[in-house]
């Protein structure tokens, strides 16, 4: 591009001749913009041999080209069909850490989040947070363009912001960038580290913080504190035999959480040889304790003493500091540990500090595990020290800041109540906020830009390995977005697009950076493992007597960033099963000590700072604990979780209210006190609190429902699933059976594996995104008329101080006498021949008898128009969230799982299309449940196909199906959950599981 | 002692069953006397108004109802069934004593009939009426109920037989256009008496045109009791079949709880008691309100008493029944599909059933009570809650706790649904006191016939 040679060269136009500035500036974009001439057919012709037939090579096709979206598909391009889906690698980041996803978009519109099997924290399944992805880029609340905040909302222009950064860094070059600071969450992104270099090399006075009110940095300075080096834990579980979670929901949280859950459930079935044993003592009651073959309740302060206690027994000495069955349980995990020493792997939650993280490393190191189960990778995306958050916070208070940026995040809203955030970002002069939304802290700045979301711009970002992968736009910026490393080029008074920027960070030749787009991963980036060295540890501070406040991380809607999804608000907490609110979480006893009502509201008071809350019973609750997520009590999220500027009611309580600097995770000295006023909670299911008859009668039952044996009650007998109660009479049907009348091409079956699963609620949250359910709110889930097709039961068994907790999903089980089938007055629902139960939505009137006469009452019932809001002006855009293959449903018409029918009709028309051919290759269609599956415990496909992995599962000893008595022959069968208790506490679990169930 | 064992011949022969000096005319006069007063009672105009209000309230309520959603009631998951179905359940066996009284009782020469017939078959009519409303307004997608009946169409749709909703279209509908059938036919003779004894061009227009030409020949008379004894034959088996079908609803479905193979006699049974309760409930005020102690004497009315207390006894047994099964099968489910019912959330649901329907109506074993006009009234009032109760126990205790107990929901139903059972019976008023004003409230021709006066070789020769 440059002329200063003056050999002949050919030239294209008259401007390149003349190398007008307008041609160079053109000429000086990666994709020029302008008009359509210079995106002649041959080089998009050349363009697309380039990228290969691939579809998912064809993801750079989606870059943002203005010419691309704009221009209507008069010709079509070659392999080109309307209506096709395309898939593309890309990824999605939470914590500063990538999870790979595959984006399927239709015509250019993303509208199906899946997991990229290639990314290393993805394995091909995704988080409930990424699955909600696409309704959090089509949120019709989020942020529609630049504004200015100062003296009252006011819409704005590219120019003026511009020119207000400008003066920004008019005003920081005098001073070196004294007054300048940037707030930004922490991230593993090399671009964004790249800019934040560049600019505190630029300016060195000015300042950079990152926060995130949700990080796991306690780990960094454990093994700081341990190493004395920068590192992150990262835990390899495939290969532990036992595995000791301490306060630690590693199936849940953190950037690992997925590929954990695969590892651990890859260990779970006897039938693959040795099971791993796993260890949970924690406060709360989470799923990886329901999932756990021990799990014992501790409060999280209690947590160092018992790390201590635990070394103390691993290196063979006793110790008396823990009594009953604490000590039963620590004797035992000590001689698994003892006996399995490299093979073993313990792992320690956010809500520790450091020195008990410290501690925790120390013992995997001392019992050979380093290098084996876990390795130390080089610390990144890690917050600022909260030393740094303060010392921004006074300098903003002193006046010292004259502009600050935050890129992202939400800092008014999430930041610890004492350091009064709001109030020192009035002090600030300039201040200017990059958000997805206008929320709290876009009202509290004095300008606002729209920030990108991640399937609208080019990103790059580490998974907890180390590996990078790119992020791809799958659509033109919906609202003129800006992303982050645009507003930071910005800052240099350059324009770099995102593209550049990340491009330029990752300095991959044309071929690689394909690939990489390709595959979703750059191949052999992952981090190398930190060679560790134990250093002196510190002492573990005195556990704190009294009640305790535990802040964790929301399981559905994260620190509140998701609030707004209201896919995320219904989705019911995997314990507790609550939708659309927190509570204080709080155990029978001490909820009795402190006078504290199920659903009545409490006063917390953490260091003077007071919380009115909801309070909700929560069984296997540690005692003297109290247990908060973050996340709700928005003032400024929009329509769905609270808008105080359109009177809409914040969804929850604040929960950062309570929080303090002093205590991040965990407060101690607490209080609570019973106030006057009642709180309903929309829980899907009934809570403990059951009558006597109904707990009962549960109790009974379940054994029956929910099958579940030991290792050794497994080896005894594999098939003892399939005993029958007595009551059962023989199998004798009225009907001709449809699979017998007719010659199907598949019979369509599904397993589902209760020994893998972890009750996440993933596979309910890609059934919605898939199939286009619909939210209903918190009033209509209070009167039970959520419509999640395929839920998550969780039943407790034993007491309501020490209860085990199962998870089962259930949805239609397309049963082959399908009684639903035969009551319909209209024929809506009828059977294929490949044996769906299909659901046909014009013919239904809405008698709902099939309802009435489905045994797992898994159909669901459009009450209301559920889908009104969608056609509210302004709202049109929450349309494109939906998966254009599924009808969307109208008001009084029935509604239920349909074995994702259009995955199986759009493989069979490729597989068609190609070679003339029914068969269907195993895996070729997935249900979104079972893609979306981080314990892949589920299993769909064709029951024909001998070799399958569903007749496998089918044919499993452990198979049984639920309510088989009933003779209705369910398509959809389980494998009973086996667990692998320690032979010396075996005992006392099966004494438990005599005792009760409860709902 | 003495006294009390002499052979009365009150002890011997029933009382007769028109009370006073009352010959032909009388009777005539004293039925017609109602339509042709030129203005009804005061009471008459209370309870009318009461009754349209009622009505505007449905009206309201369905109007609200479709324009709304489904949603706006208390039907939950998994109380798909909610107040609707219990109110049409409800409202077809108060259908029921219509068709008993005037072709089963008929069939049996029970003379004692004729009092009540009319006002029954009447009550019948209007009860299937409100019946009928439910299960229509119920269903998600009202504009195309249609799809119910087996229309041929363009879009080559069929219903499906194999579901018991099906059958229910057809047999409330047939038992609907019988039972219209059946008191229309007995109205005409009584109509022309109406017309002929019209003052005013508009009634003899009116009366006239329903009364179809009816000139009381014999030949007509002879037609007419044939075609009568027919129609009753063919009503007889509707009163089996009908309340048969609407417990197939249940009965056929695997929910435990409904199915139940006792069902069919159990609602038919429920249905004959609660239709005589409301016939109680209407004929005695009525009897008042319209002077027809003569015409609808105490003897009718310790009759339905007796008839009551049986079918009442049925019932019972039915629940005792139920709960021995739900026992005896040894099917967890079944027993504690019962156990719930009695003792779980819905108890008080249980025992208010048990306590209206079972243990009240124990009291009509004294003569004493069935003649006291007021027990006997407030009696057919707990009998049509209890009855009313049964179907809500029925349809919501078992739905609300079925077989897996992730689903299990409490049922609670809204203002809607209250208003709309209330509004119910507006409707069903409405229709009643209209009918009061403007028909023969009580058969004439066929009370003339039980008149000695009618059988000249009776008794004395």
């Amino acid at each position: 591009m440059n002329r200063s040679d003056n050999t002949t060269r050919y030239w294209r136009s008259l401007n390149d001749l003349e190398q007008t500035e307008e041609f160079q500036g053109m000429m000086a974009t990666e994709f020029p913009g302008g008009p359509e001439e210079h995106w002649t057919a041959s080089t998009r012709r050349r363009f697309l041999q380039l990228m290969g037939a691939s579809v998912a090579l064809a993801g750079a096709t989606s870059c943002r080209w203005k010419e691309e979206t704009i221009r209507p598909l008069a010709t079509r391009d070659e392999n080109r069909v309307p209506g096709t889906p395309k898939t593309y690698a890309s990824h999605l980041t939470l914590g500063g850490f990538a999870q790979g996803t595959l984006v399927t978009a239709f015509d250019g519109r993303p509208s199906k989040i899946e997991g990229n099997p290639k990314h290393p924290e993805s394995l091909g399944a995704t988080s409930v947070y990424a699955q909600a992805a696409t309704l959090h880029l089509y949120d019709p609340d989020r942020s529609r363009g630049i504004a200015r905040m100062a003296g009252g909302e006011q819409d704005s222009d590219l120019a003026s912001f511009e020119a207000a950064l400008k003066g920004v860094m008019d005003k920081a070059s005098g001073t070196n960038g004294k007054g300048l600071a940037v707030l930004a969450p922490p991230t593993s992104s090399p671009t964004i580290n790249r800019l934040r270099g560049r600019l505190l090399s630029k300016f060195s006075e000015a300042t950079w913080v990152s926060y995130s009110p949700m990080s796991r940095d306690n780990e960094v300075d454990g093994c700081r504190l341990a190493f004395g080096v920068s590192a992150r834990p990262y835990y390899r579980m495939d290969k532990a035999r036992v595995i000791v979670a301490l306060d630690d929901d590693f199936l849940q949280d953190g950037p690992s959480a997925l590929r954990l859950t695969r590892e651990v459930a890859s260990r779970r079935k006897p039938e693959n040889g040795w099971m791993n044993r796993i260890y949970s003592v924690e406060a709360d009651f989470t799923s990886t304790g329901a999932f756990a073959d021990h799990r014992l309740r501790m409060r999280s302060s209690d947590i160092g003493r018992f790390v201590v206690a635990l070394r103390a027994m691993v290196e063979g000495k006793d110790s008396s500091e823990f009594s009953g069955k604490a000590h039963q349980v620590l004797a035992a995990m000590a001689e698994d540990l003892r006996a399995n020493k490299g093979d073993v792997c313990i792992t320690c939650g956010p809500n520790q500090p450091a020195a008990v993280h410290a501690h925790v490393q120390a013992l995997n190191v001392y019992l050979g595990n380093a290098d084996r189960t876990v390795a130390y990778l080089p610390a990144t995306a890690v917050g600022s020290p909260l030393k740094e958050v303060q010392a921004l916070v006074s300098a903003m208070n002193g006046g010292e800041v004259s502009s600050l940026v935050i890129l992202g995040g939400n800092p008014v809203y999430d930041m610890p109540a004492d350091l009064e955030f709001g109030a020192a970002l009035g002090k600030v002069e300039t201040s200017i906020h990059l958000g997805q939304y206008r929320d709290e802290t876009a009202l509290a700045c004095t300008w606002h830009a729209p920030q990108t979301h991640e399937l609208e711009s080019w990103t790059d970002a580490l998974a907890s390995d180390g590996t990078l992968s790119i992020g791809q736009p799958m659509i033109e910026a919906l609202w003129d977005g800006m992303a982050d490393t645009e507003l930071l080029s910005r800052l240099f008074g350059e324009k770099t697009s995102a593209h550049d920027a990340v491009r330029e960070t990752t300095r991959l030749d044309d071929k690689a950076w394909r690939v990489a787009l390709h595959e979703g991963v750059v191949a052999g980036s992952a981090a190398l493992p930190l060679n560790v060295k134990l250093g002196q540890l510190p002492e573990i501070p005195a556990a704190a007597s009294g009640l305790e406040v535990r802040f964790v991380t929301c399981r559905t809607i994260a620190d509140g960033r998701y609030a707004n999804l209201g896919w995320l608000q219904e989705l019911p907490d995997p314990m507790t099963k609550l939708t659309w609110d927190n509570a204080a979480m709080v155990s029978f006893a001490t909820a009795k000590s402190l006078g504290l009502q199920h659903e009545g509201m409490a006063r917390l008071t953490v260091a003077g700072r007071t919380l009115d809350v909801a309070v909700f019973l929560m069984p296997g609750h540690a005692d003297d604990s109290i247990t908060l997520a973050l996340g709700y009590g928005r003032t400024a999220a929009g329509h769905v979780a609270g808008l105080n500027d359109d009177w809409v009611e914040p969804v929850g309580f604040d929960s950062y209210k309570l929080r303090g600097t002093d205590s991040m995770y965990l407060a101690t000295g607490a209080s609570a006190t019973s106030t006057a006023g009642t709180y309903r909670l929309a829980t899907t299911q009934d809570h403990f609190a059951m009558d006597e008859i109904g707990r009962k009668g549960l109790e009974q039952r379940m054994p029956n429902l929910v099958k579940e044996g030991d290792v050794s009650t497994y080896e005894k007998n594999s098939k003892f699933a399939k005993d029958a109660p007595d009551f059962w009479g023989p199998e004798v049907t009225l009907w001709q059976e449809v699979e017998q009348t007719k010659d199907p091409d598949h019979r369509w079956g599904m397993a589902i594996d209760l020994s893998s699963c972890t009750g996440c609620g993933t596979c309910t949250i890609a059934c919605q995104s898939e199939n286009n359910i619909s939210v209903v709110g918190k009033e209509q889930v209070l009167k039970g008329r959520e419509m999640a097709w395929i839920r998550m039961d969780r039943y407790f068994v034993g007491s309501a101080e020490e209860p085990s907790a199962v998870s089962q999903p259930v949805g239609c089980q397309h049963c082959e006498l399908a009684p639903c089938e035969s009551v319909c007055p209209v024929g809506a629902t009828v059977h294929t021949s490949e044996g769906l139960n299909d659901m046909v939505y014009n013919r239904c009137i809405g008698t709902r008898y099939c309802s009435n006469n489905c045994p797992y009452k898994v159909r669901r019932f459009n009450f209301f128009n559920f889908n009104k809001d969608q056609a509210k002006a302004g709202n049109e855009v929450l349309q494109m969230a939906a998966n254009p293959d599924v009808t969307v449903r109208s008001r009084g018409v029935m509604e239920k799982c349909s074995y994702c029918v259009q995955r199986i009709e759009r493989a069979r028309i490729t597989t068609r299309n190609v070679d003339r051919s029914i068969f269907l290759p195993d895996g070729s269609v997935k249900s979104a449940c079972e893609q979306a599956c981080p314990a892949d415990a589920i299993s769909f496909g064709d029951l024909m196909d001998e070799t399958s992995k569903v007749s496998k599962d089918h044919a499993n000893d452990r198979t049984y199906s639920l309510l088989a008595e009933l003779n209705i022959k369910p398509r959809t069968k389980y494998l009973a959950r086996i667990r692998n208790p320690h032979p010396s506490l075996a005992v006392a679990h099966a004494a438990a599981e005599e005792g009760v169930h409860h709902g | 002692m003495a006294d009390s064992s002499a052979i009365t011949h009150e002890a011997v022969f029933p009382p007769a069953l028109v009370q006073g000096k009352n010959d032909f005319h009388s009777i005539t006069e004293t039925v017609c006397g109602v339509l042709e007063a030129p203005k009804p009672p005061k009471s008459w105009y209370m309870i009318f108004g009461t009754a349209v209000a009622l009505l505007g309230v449905l009206g309201a309520m369905i109007v609200y109802l479709i324009a709304t959603g489904v949603g706006v009631w208390g039907n939950n998951q998994p109380v798909a069934w909610g107040w609707p179905i219990v109110n049409f359940v409800f409202w077809v066996g108060i259908g029921h004593a219509g068709t008993l009284i005037s072709a089963v009782l008929f069939l049996f020469r029970q003379d004692w009939r004729t009092g009540i017939n009319r006002f029954s078959e009447a009550m019948t009519i209007f009860a299937v009426i409100c019946a009928g409303m439910f299960p229509a307004i119920h269903v998600g997608r009202i504009w195309v109920i249609w799809w119910v009946f087996p229309l041929p169409n363009q879009m080559s749709m069929w219903p499906n037989f194999r579901s018991p909703l099906l059958w229910d279209v057809f047999a409330v509908s047939t038992y609907f256009s019988v039972s219209l059938l059946f008191w229309y036919m007995g109205l005409v003779p009584d109509l022309a008496t109406v017309r002929d004894r019209a003052k005013t061009k508009a009634r003899r227009f009116w009366y006239g045109l329903f009364a179809l030409g009816w000139n009381g020949s014999n030949r007509q008379w002879h037609r007419y009791e044939r075609a009568y004894l027919l129609l009753a034959a063919l009503a007889t088996p509707l009163v089996l079949s009908v309340h048969s079908v609407v417990s197939f609803d249940f009965a056929t479905s695997q929910l435990p709880g409904w199915h139940t193979t006792i069902f069919p006699p159990y609602f038919v049974a429920g249905a004959i008691f609660s239709g005589f309760a409301m016939v109680l409930t209407l004929s005695i005020p009525a009897r008042k309100i319209f002077g027809l102690e003569e015409l609808i004497t105490m003897r009718h009315i310790d009759n339905m008493c007796k008839v009551i207390m049986a079918t009442g006894m049925m019932v019972g047994y039915a629940y005792a029944m139920e709960f021995f099964m739900a026992w005896y099968s040894g099917n967890e489910y079944e027993g504690f599909a019962f156990i719930n019912r009695a003792f779980g959330p819905y108890w008080w649901a249980y025992w208010i059933m048990v306590s209206c329907n079972v243990l009240s109506p124990q009291i009509f074993w004294s003569k004493k009570m069935r003649n006291n006009l007021t027990v006997v009234f407030i009696m057919s009032i707990f009998v049509n809650i209890g009855m009313w109760f049964e179907r809500f126990v029925i349809t919501v205790t078992s739905l609300n706790r079925d077989f897996l107990p992730s689903s299990w929901h409490y049922f609670s139903p809204t203002w809607v649904d209250v208003l709309t059972l209330l509004g119910s019976f507006g409707l069903f008023f409405t229709f009643f006191m209209l009918f009061c004003r403007y028909l023969p409230q009580v058969a004439i021709s066929e009370v003339k016939n039980v008149l000695p006066e009618a059988h000249p070789h009776h008794e004395d020769h």
